[in-house]
């Protein structure tokens, strides 16, 4: 705290001198962030390291596996195989070697701007803007289908936690631990059948019916979007709630034990003020860290959803380029969703001592 | 003189899968108005489990067994506080009796400032906002604290800070009754001290009748005026708190007692083996496997708690 | 916290579970709402066909009842916006990658081969299809006496969906162009390297082949045919000035008999519509529209199948067969022959590899027919080294070796007979060598999500079986990457591999047997042979296939010769030949043919579109 330049104007004027008596609870707080940011510059460095060491050791070349593996199908569509190899392999900056290769990496994504040169499932497209043209996707459908489910989930376990004496909410709670257990892609395409096919009431894939050309200003397009939508959401809403519930609901058992608790009921307040004031406030600070963690794993869980309801996204875009190596875009969704792991945790790192002031203080 | 609590045979239990243990067993006690009750007893004797029950707090899987804890209203109505609908108790709590808990630092909520937890039950008692605020720096004030105190988290203060906060709040109500468990356990001495004289302080100025807990001999030579000793959820002892001191009748407050360090520096004449727990009571009277005078009738028989000199009572066969 | 109803609510979720499973299951296999329509049999005609029998010829008639659902109104659904069903041919399968809105061949592998536009857009040079070479942008080929020259005759009527005709100078055009972005990796870059091109004012272009390393001495090149065949001249007036890899060509100016409607990335849909100024008019085009879209995941494509909704698809055959057939008798399977027939190579520099016997014994210990049979039942046990398995009457082959030498034979009793004959006795149960070392081989392979299950299915019957004779065997299955890594190093002991030759000029069965492509161990190379052979006869054999005319009948007996050296060595043996098949829907348009190329390869989909017809007017 000493260290912090005001510390040193002091004597010199006494308005700075009060002007530092009020940010003096502050500053506390103040350090805590930056180094929470310092240690997130750090992570994302190590992390955009790691995410080109791992891809770049994998075994292989993938161009030449593509390219023999298409010359040996004797497809009569790529003559000289190596040759042609070898220009995508200059194309593709490929030909440098490792060493130069990563400060090049380094210096296109941290200063260029995410820049991952051009990806190969898109050729000659560029890696940032074909995982770009994705990620709207990927927001629209998970991303939301898990605030949703954060949401619903974190009030129904609360309510499953606070009436846990009740014998019904048994009930409840034991249609949580299916769903929760159950993988989503069950959940998926049992309701795909079920509403898609049998009932004929949603439709059974794609972002919207093939036939239309997208025009986000026509409200009868939107509309068609979000009931194309309702499937997957539904299912991510079905199975994350369940989980957050299962774990709010937890959370509030473990806090209704607390003795500030039995002291509120003392006090003599209503069940519903020590609800919300005392059981759900404290309760909820583990499990908004646990919805910053859900949100960051979006990516690699909504994978087999686009697979299975046939959307545009970026865990589909991440399958297609494992199928034909494309170090790129691989390294691009990886290095993204590590950066939204690791962003959202900052956030919630950086909320966390405005939900709860132990945090200010602790933690240095 | 009328007491202001009447608690008969009182049993309060835990329940497990298979059975209820008794952990407060068949309590029989009347507080007088205006005065400082002091319960003391060895750890886990249920000192807590009566104080919660006073207050109505009992909750699975706590039980209450039978008995009853009557109230005299400054009407002089009396109410059965076991058993009252939860409303009326709402309405009870911290009006007529107010709870200092043990360990006030885990009994603050760690993420509300102080001045919600010291307000928000006057503003449920009808107060404004704004009354209420006042209310709690007269409290704050009446147990030496600064009003700042209000804007500050629980964990931004000392212990003994928290404790007098738990106090403040306490009185915030003006109640007839308080009930403080372990009010200065883990604070230094020179706090506890201060601690003390805040209830007293308290007492002498609005005649509150307060009931205080402690496993701490000192605690009750320091501020009770009457004591009541219990051993394994019974009471064993009772009666002022100059004659016990002087001429203690049962043989475990005798214990008790002897095992306070004196200045002397002579021996300590310490309390073998260990309080029974209460799923496994010995028959009779619970203390005869600890007590050098048991006999064959102690084993079989339950002492009654009687009177043996005027004003003193005490649960033991052999103590005439 | 431990009460007493703890332990009731335990029991008490117990049933609940079954409960809801049970009702989740029940409402899963609810029957499906009938929609109004009346069931009723009709019968008709369904084949009518002329049979050559041996000599005389005789009608055969089949008469064949069927169920046909007709809808009180017959209203024709309309599917992707407004699009009649009934002419609407739609197509579902999976694209590795994301181009949709680029229709260009430049990219090599990179191209969209999911799109429609290989399939329907763009028009070849000629189509090679059931060994066939069918004319399209080109009519004929001539070749000079002594193969040094080939003159192409291109077809003057075709026009681009533009209007605009297809002229000799889109050709000539394409040919400088491909050659200008040589480096750039584009198909046909570097055939102007070996190929001078001249033109004669008419519609003929006359190609003459010269040595690479000297211009001036012309050589002979008797398969230009087959690679010119699969040409795709550019249309000069969109093309001109454009960067390759660069150029949209949005919409698509091609040849070909549809026109691109739309292309939709978010729906990996793209609808195509027949032209109506086609230039070919006697082209077989039933289906007004095509669709090509992305198909769900197995589970929810059988429903699809089930409900019409794709006319073909790429599921596979065991679940077309078991879960979509039974319930949908509109699907019949379409199948067709590997195309590259998988083979097991040796690694013959390492003792005691290169010992034939030991290869022999290693052929005999295949089970072919139970291997092949883990894919599909109807994959055949490997003959050949290229497609149509078996056939008798093929002039590559000597049946004599395929008797001699034990082609494709399973005979676990005569492995052991052949290596007690070539001197590895057993010891205590264990075959060994001359020095005492244990028989122990690996058979590398790699996922079988890539291949199907029958590729890690040999080794390890391989491997029982060469238990019982005192061999061990270990499969290794390893990452596709690493499994191109180790035999481009030659770093396995044996290997699953496939070798597409084609059976009219089977060239590449043999050609990377050439010394040429041979690299010691541990030397990694990108292209070429990592076997460990090399032979001069094997090489003067290979040399003599490559000059000469493979239409020449003369040249037949080296190919014999070839087939000899292969089998007689075991330089590599044959495994199975799977046949694969996808599910077709006859409801709107039936008439679909088992043949010989796979409807998914491009522009060979082409052949596919000349069988079927549509069901109802
Ligand atoms: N929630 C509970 N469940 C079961 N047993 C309890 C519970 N709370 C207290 N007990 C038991 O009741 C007895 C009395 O406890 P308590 O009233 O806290 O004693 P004290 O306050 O005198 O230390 C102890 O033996 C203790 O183990
Ligand atoms: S009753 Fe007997 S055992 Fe109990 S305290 Fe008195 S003497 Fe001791
Ligand atoms: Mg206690």
């Amino acid at each position: 705290m000493d260290s912090f330049p005001l510390r040193q104007k002091r004597s010199s004027s006494q308005n700075l001198s009060a002007l530092q008596a009020r940010l003096q609870p502050y500053l506390p707080t103040a350090k805590y962030i930056l180094k929470r940011i310092g240690i997130y510059f750090l992570t994302v460095l190590g992390a955009v390291t790691l995410a080109f060491i791992f891809f770049h050791l994998m075994p292989g070349d993938p161009l030449s596996i593509v390219f023999s593996q298409l010359e040996k199908t004797n497809l009569g569509r790529v003559t000289g195989g190596a040759e042609v190899a070898e220009a995508y392999k200059r194309l593709l900056g490929l030909d440098q070697p490792l060493p130069v290769q990563y400060l090049l990496f380094l210096r296109n994504v941290l200063i260029g701007g995410f820049d991952l040169g051009p990806s190969f499932v898109a050729f000659p497209t560029s890696t940032r803007d074909v995982i770009f043209r994705q990620l709207p996707w990927t927001i629209g459908y998970f991303t939301s289908a898990m605030l949703i489910a954060w949401l619903i989930g974190t009030t129904i376990g609360a309510l499953l936690g606070w009436l846990r004496r009740i014998g019904l909410t048994s009930v409840a709670v034991g249609i949580a631990t299916l769903l929760n257990i159950t993988p989503v892609y069950i959940i998926a395409i049992a309701a795909i059948i079920f509403f898609g096919y049998h009932l004929h009431w949603l439709p059974t894939g794609q972002p919207y019916d093939p036939g239309l050309t997208p025009n986000w200003g026509d409200i009868e397009f939107i509309k068609n979007v979000l009931r194309h939508a309702i499937m997957p959401i539904a299912s991510v809403v079905l199975v994350w709630g369940a989980s957050f519930s299962l774990g709010m609901r937890s959370l509030m058992i473990s806090v209704l034990g607390e003795d500030y608790l039995s002291y509120a009921k003392a006090k003599g307040l209503t069940p519903f003020m020590i609800l919300r004031d005392y059981a759900f406030r404290n309760a909820l600070l583990p499990q908004v860290t646990a919805l910053g963690i859900a949100l960051g794993n979006t990516i690699n869980g909504v994978l087999i959803l686009e697979a299975i309801f046939v959307v545009p996204g970026v865990g589909g875009l991440f399958v297609r380029a494992m199928a034909i190596h494309d170090f790129n875009v691989m390294q691009g969704v990886v290095l993204l969703s590590t950066v939204a792991v690791l962003t959202l945790s900052l956030i919630v790192d950086l909320l966390l001592p405005f939900l709860d002031p132990r945090i200010r203080r602790s933690n240095d | 003189m009328t007491p202001i609590m009447q608690i008969r045979d009182l049993s309060v239990g835990y329940a497990s899968r298979r059975a209820v243990g008794l952990a407060v067993t068949s309590v029989n006690l009347d507080v007088e108005k205006g005065e400082i009750l002091g319960v003391v007893g060895e750890s886990g004797c249920g000192k807590t489990t009566l104080a919660v029950a006073l207050l109505g707090l009992i909750e699975s899987p706590g039980v209450i067994q039978s008995g009853s804890v009557q109230l005299r209203l400054a009407d002089d109505k009396l109410v059965d506080l076991v058993g009252l609908a939860p409303r009326p108790l709402r309405q009870i709590r911290w009006k007529e009796i107010a709870y200092i808990p043990q360990g006030s630092m885990s009994a603050l909520n760690p993420v509300l400032r102080v001045r919600q937890q010291m307000t928000d039950t006057l503003v449920q008692h009808g107060l404004s906002k704004a009354e209420a605020i006042e209310r709690a720096r007269w409290a704050l004030n009446l147990v030496s604290l600064d009003a700042a105190v209000l804007d500050k988290y629980p964990h931004e203060l000392s212990g003994g800070m928290n404790q007098r906060v738990a106090i403040a709040t306490a009185v915030t109500m003006q109640p007839a009754i308080l009930v403080a468990d372990e009010p200065t356990t883990a604070l230094d001495v020179v706090t506890q001290r201060s601690i003390l004289q805040e209830l007293v302080k308290i007492r002498d100025q609005f005649g509150t009748t307060i009931i205080v807990i402690s496993h701490d001999m000192g605690v009750m030579a320091q501020v009770v005026d009457r004591m009541a000793v219990m051993y394994a959820g019974r009471i064993a002892e009772l009666g002022l708190v100059l004659n016990i001191f002087d001429a203690p009748l049962h043989p475990y407050t005798q214990k008790l007692i002897g095992s306070i360090p004196k200045d002397t520096g002579q021996h300590l004449e310490g309390l073998e083996g260990e309080a029974p727990s209460l799923w496994a009571y010995p028959p009779g009277c619970r203390f005869h496997p600890r007590c050098s005078l048991a006999t064959a009738i102690c084993r079989e028989q339950t002492p009654e708690l009687r009177e043996i000199i005027s004003g003193q009572y005490a649960a033991c066969h052999h103590c005439d | 916290m431990f009460t007493k109803t703890n332990k009731r609510r335990n029991i008490r979720t117990v049933p609940l579970f079954i409960f809801v499973s049970a009702s989740l299951l029940l409402a899963s296999c609810a029957p499906v709402a009938a929609p109004t329509a009346v069931e009723k049999e009709v019968t008709r005609v369904v084949k009518e066909t002329q049979v050559v029998k041996e000599t005389q010829v005789v009608k055969e008639t089949q008469v064949v009842k069927e169920t046909q659902v007709v809808t009180q109104t017959q209203i024709v659904k309309l599917v992707y916006g407004n699009l009649p069903r009934n002419e609407t041919l739609i197509i579902a399968g999976t694209a590795s990658n994301d181009v949709w809105d680029t229709f260009s061949m430049m990219s090599g592998p990179l191209t969209n081969a999911y799109s429609g536009y290989q399939q329907v857009g763009i028009e070849q040079a000629f189509l090679f299809a059931g060994g066939k070479y069918y004319p399209y942008l080109a009519q004929k080929w001539e070749y000079n006496k002594d193969g040094t020259e080939m003159t192409l005759y291109l077809t003057t009527n075709a026009t681009w969906n533009d209007g605009k005709p297809v002229t000799i100078d889109d050709w000539t055009f394409t040919l400088d162009y491909l050659h200008a972005n040589k480096d750039k990796g584009v198909p046909f870059g570097t055939m102007l390297d070996t190929t001078k091109y001249r033109t004669d004012g008419t519609d003929k272009i006359i190609f003459s082949f010269f040595d690479a390393k000297d211009p001036k001495k012309a050589v002979p090149n008797w398969r230009f045919h087959q690679s010119i065949a699969s040409f795709v001249p550019l249309a000069k007036h969109v093309w001109e000035g454009q960067d390759p890899l660069k150029f949209k060509n949005n919409p698509p100016v091609e040849a070909g008999p549809y026109k691109l409607v739309s292309c939709n990335a978010d729906t990996k849909t793209c609808i195509w519509q027949r032209r109506d100024d086609y230039w070919k008019k006697d082209e077989k085009l039933s289906p007004k529209y095509i669709v090509f879209t992305r198909q769900p995941e197995p589970d929810l494509l059988t429903q699809d199948l089930i409900s019409g909704n794709f006319d073909l698809s790429q599921l596979n055959a065991k679940l077309a067969t078991t879960a979509v057939m039974p319930k949908n008798p509109n699907i019949s399977m379409v199948e067709w022959p590997d195309p590259c027939p998988r083979q097991l190579m040796f690694n013959m520099e390492k003792a005691p590899l290169n010992d034939p016997a030991i290869r022999h014994a290693m052929s005999l210990l295949i089970d072919r027919e139970r291997a092949g049979k883990l894919d599909n039942p109807a994959a055949k046990p490997g003959v050949l080294p290229w497609p149509y398995q078996g056939d008798p009457t093929s002039p590559f082959v000597d049946p004599a070796d395929l008797k001699n030498y034990d082609v494709g034979v399973f005979d676990p009793a005569k492995a052991a007979q052949v290596l007690d004959d070539a001197g590895y006795k057993l010891v205590d149960g264990k075959r060994v060598d001359q020095n005492g070392k244990p028989l122990s081989f690996s058979i590398m392979t790699f996922d079988p999500s890539v291949h199907g299950a029958a590729v890690n299915g040999f080794p390890q019957m391989m491997a029982e079986e060469a238990a019982k004779i005192g061999v061990e065997i270990l499969p290794k299955v390893v990452e596709v990457g690493v499994f191109f890594d180790n035999a481009q190093k030659g770093n396995f002991d044996m290997m699953y591999q496939w070798v597409c030759g084609a059976p009219q000029d089977p060239l590449a069965a043999y050609s990377f047997l050439h010394s040429r492509y041979y690299k010691p161990i541990g030397t990694a190379t990108g292209f070429g042979q990592h076997l460990g052979y090399k032979d001069p006869a094997t090489d003067a054999l290979i040399e003599k296939v490559e000059q000469g005319n493979p239409a020449d009948p003369a040249l037949a007996d080296t190919y014999k010769q070839l087939f000899h050296t292969v089998t007689s060595q075991w330089l590599y043996v044959p495994l199975f030949s799977l046949y694969q098949g996808f599910p077709w829907n006859n409801e709107y348009f039936t008439g679909i043919k088992n043949q010989v190329e796979p409807w998914y390869w491009m522009y060979q989909f082409r052949g596919m579109l000349m069988y079927i017809d549509p069901t109802q007017k």
